[in-house]
């Protein structure tokens, strides 16, 4: 990368209220002597698994040991075995390019989620929660369980637009919007290496460290459960053309197991 | 990224751990780029005796196909039993059995053009004129796959090729033992038609001819110029040793190995790890860059990028410097600068012409680990008068944070130089007349390239032909392709 390196962080609006209650709530459930399980020697991650001839199951497997939400992925949490997206990939089922990434595990009540995205540009401009993130070089998430479907935006500076809607919809119509006034309590932390909205210069990459509240993708954080997933990331290159890469849209529809 | 914290406090999640590390039992491990990775323990290094059978090895070594022969090597079941200047590398036995073994990243056996101890002339003859059009089916003793010869060494899991080995290796008549098929080759051997693969699966796109001579850990001397430059492999997420692209750089350096005439040496421009720069993960990653190193038997040379310091771009290690001796940067020193006798992360290297006709210079900047006695080096280095000169540094000329850049682009820009070659950006670019990148050797890619490799090539008129290889094609860019005369300038 060249150009200034700069690490930026920043929490969410969401964060930003309710890091407190998370620190406390979380705390007291490891003080109550459930205690934290060293990682496994050798890091190894649950199978992305076709479940029929469509279908990508990935097992979500509990963390390993603490997260701590700062954009790092050097915790213990993250050492243990994780469950991978691999690369994204084009409609063509090729790796997209730059190169995304995701990785998830659980625990506490929480969907921890990792997504990577190698940049050359980075562009964000949108700082402040529920705006028009997807402008911006952005991660689109959508949990279904075939009854509500939440999605997560969220940009290289950490900003998170979350919405819900009923899935489904008439056959020929437009899909209804999601209600952006929703929120799910969704954390963020960020990092990224690279200067933003500065095309004259090489950035390397963006990364976002997030946990979601199971309350808010209407699960109970148990093992076993099952929910539809699919990911897209879209950048904008130097050149100014656009592009996205997929996981688990179209037939090869994805299913997070937590395991 | 950068690993150190910011004063942002964090959240710190405590999550349930009872249980947790078994509950992947049930369901297989993704098929990831890496491994568990372990760490190099010492002793165990291979000492190159040439063997038949088990029965040719003491100390517990088993006989092992590499490096172009068989030889004793050390079992590394565990991955972590080799020692500094070996690497754990599945391999294949004697009896066809694959084996872990401790192989030797410096000293190599048996390599006729490559790394030689005793700077002794290549055990292997020069290739000869004419051939590069067509596979031929013998060199001197060696006898290739498709022709009948008198060694059997198949059977078994592999299956026989004409000459009695397997895995593409040629018989050598003279012993009846099967070896990796040759670098090059003069005695006069049967040139036939057809395409660029030599049987032995070599790929053969450098139109220069032949290359004679060696390149060991110091230097060394040979025919013309022909090598390879490979930067930036890591994984995405720091410390995410199980995300490592083994895989990528295993192909990259097999590639290499597998090129007509095989480069004498490859260079890296820079970051081998993503590491916390006080965590136990460098080692891992660096062991698991040396296995994939391994595959190429030519002398490597590294440099130093950010992650063999702190990661960040700014940062500056070596003792004194702000970010002092990291175990980023320890790792390196020791597991990739130990096998060429390297102390310091910025040396120059000498490769000569064995006909006296012109010099080089490779000389590596560290960037990362700057302070005035690197500095003052870099004007002594360059000052040494050379036909050729190729500085290899990780950032690019203009990178701002990485203390070295700026006070080292004044310094090289007061001499003459051929071309500065860097990384840094998971990518590859001819950045500017007399500046080259490759970065895409296995990091995640910021660009629409794929992930590959540099190679370079001296003409008959003295240019230099920079190529950009595609790792899964093997073929070059078209677009990329350039030549740059001694000086750097760009010539057609």
């Amino acid at each position: 990368m060249s150009g200034s390196w700069r690490r930026l962080r920043a929490l969410s609006r969401t964060e930003r209220v309710a890091a407190g209650a998370l620190v406390a709530s979380l705390a007291l459930a490891f003080l109550g002597g459930r205690g934290i399980a060293r990682p496994s020697t050798h890091a190894a991650s649950l199978a992305v698994a076709p479940a029929d001839g469509s279908e990508i199951e990935l097992r979500v497997p509990r963390a390993g040991g603490e997260i701590s939400l700062d954009g790092d992925t050097d915790d213990p949490g993250w050492q243990g075995t994780t469950a991978r997206t691999g690369a994204f990939v084009t409609a063509d089922d090729v790796a997209a390019r730059p190169h995304s990434e995701a990785r998830f595990v659980w625990g506490d009540g929480h969907l921890f989620v990792e997504l990577y995205a190698a940049d050359e540009d980075i562009r964000a401009k949108h700082e402040t929660a529920d705006g028009p993130v997807w402008t911006d070089d952005a991660f689109h998430l959508v949990f279904s369980d075939g009854v509500t479907e939440r999605s997560f935006d969220v940009s290289p500076l950490g900003a998170l637009t979350d919405g819900r809607r009923a899935a489904g919809g008439v056959a020929g119509a437009a899909p209804r919007p999601f209600d952006y006034s929703w929120n799910s309590g969704a954390h963020v932390s960020h990092e990224l290496d690279g200067t933003p909205n500065d095309a004259t210069d090489d950035d390397e990459e963006w990364v976002i460290e997030m946990a979601i509240p199971f309350e808010a993708l209407g699960l109970q954080g148990e093992k076993g459960e099952r929910i539809g997933v699919w990911m897209r990331r879209c950048d904008t290159v130097k050149s100014g053309e656009r592009s996205c890469g997929t996981w688990g849209s179209g037939e090869r529809r994805g299913t997070f197991v937590l395991d | 990224m950068h690993p150190s914290k910011t004063s942002i406090s964090f959240i710190v999640v405590a999550l349930v751990g009872a249980g947790c590390a078994t509950s992947a039992v049930g369901f297989g491990p993704q098929p990831s780029d890496g491994g568990g990775g372990g760490t190099i323990a010492s002793g165990s290094s291979a000492a190159c005796t040439p063997c038949t059978t088990d029965k040719d090895c003491t100390s517990g070594a088993t006989c092992a196909q590499f490096q172009g022969d068989t030889f004793c090597a050390q079992p590394c079941p565990n991955g972590d039993e080799c020692g500094t200047t070996d690497a754990c590398s599945l391999e294949t036995s004697f009896a066809g059995d694959q084996v872990s073994v401790c192989v030797p990243t410096i000293a190599l056996c048996g390599t006729g053009v490559g790394p030689v101890s005793d700077g002794g002339a290549p055990t292997q003859p020069p290739a000869p004129a004419g051939c590069d059009a067509g596979p031929s089916t013998a060199c001197g003793t060696l006898i290739a796959p498709t022709a009948p010869a008198s060694c059997s060494s198949c059977g078994g899991k592999n299956t026989c090729q004409t000459n009695g080995c397997y895995g593409g290796w040629w018989c050598d008549t003279a012993t009846s033992k099967c070896s990796a098929p040759p670098v090059s080759c003069s005695a006069a051997p049967v040139c036939s038609g057809g395409g660029g693969d030599a049987g032995g699966g070599r790929i053969d796109i450098d139109a220069g001819g032949p290359v004679v001579g060696t390149v060991g850990a110091t230097g060394g001397t040979v025919s013309r110029l022909f090598f390879t430059a490979v930067g930036d492999t890591r994984p995405a997420n720091e410390d995410d040793t199980a995300g490592y692209p083994s895989t990528i750089i295993g192909q990259i350096y097999s590639g290499i190995a597998a090129l007509n005439p095989m480069p004498t040496f490859s260079i890296s421009t820079g970051d081998y790890q993503f590491s916390n720069p006080s965590g136990s993960q460098a080692s891992s990653q660096m062991d698991l860059y040396l296995s994939a190193r391994a595959k190429f038997p030519g002398a490597f040379f590294p440099a130093m990028g950010n992650h063999e310091c702190t990661g960040a771009t700014a940062s500056n290690c070596g003792s004194g410097n702000t970010n002092g001796v990291t175990s980023n940067y320890t790792s390196f020193v020791t597991k990739l600068l130990g096998p060429i006798q390297q102390t310091s992360p910025y040396y120059s290297i000498a490769i000569n012409a064995e006909d006296g006709s012109w010099t080089s210079k490779f000389v590596f900047i560290a960037a990362n680990a700057w302070d005035s006695t690197q500095s003052s080096w870099l004007s002594s280095a360059m000052a040494k008068a050379t036909t050729y000169t190729f500085v290899v540094r990780h950032e690019a000329t203009g990178t701002s944070g990485p203390p070295g850049v700026s006070p080292s682009d004044s310094i090289i820009n007061g001499f003459p130089y051929t071309l500065l070659i860097v990384g840094h950006t998971h990518s590859y670019g001819h950045k500017s007349t007399k500046e080259v990148l490759f970065g895409n050797g296995g990091a995640p890619l910021t660009g629409s390239s794929n992930y590959g490799y540099g190679l370079f090539s001296q003409r008959s008129d003295g240019a230099i032909v920079i190529d950009a290889i595609d790792y899964q094609s093997g073929q070059a860019d078209p677009s990329f392709h350039f030549a740059v005369t001694p000086a750097g300038v760009v010539t057609p």
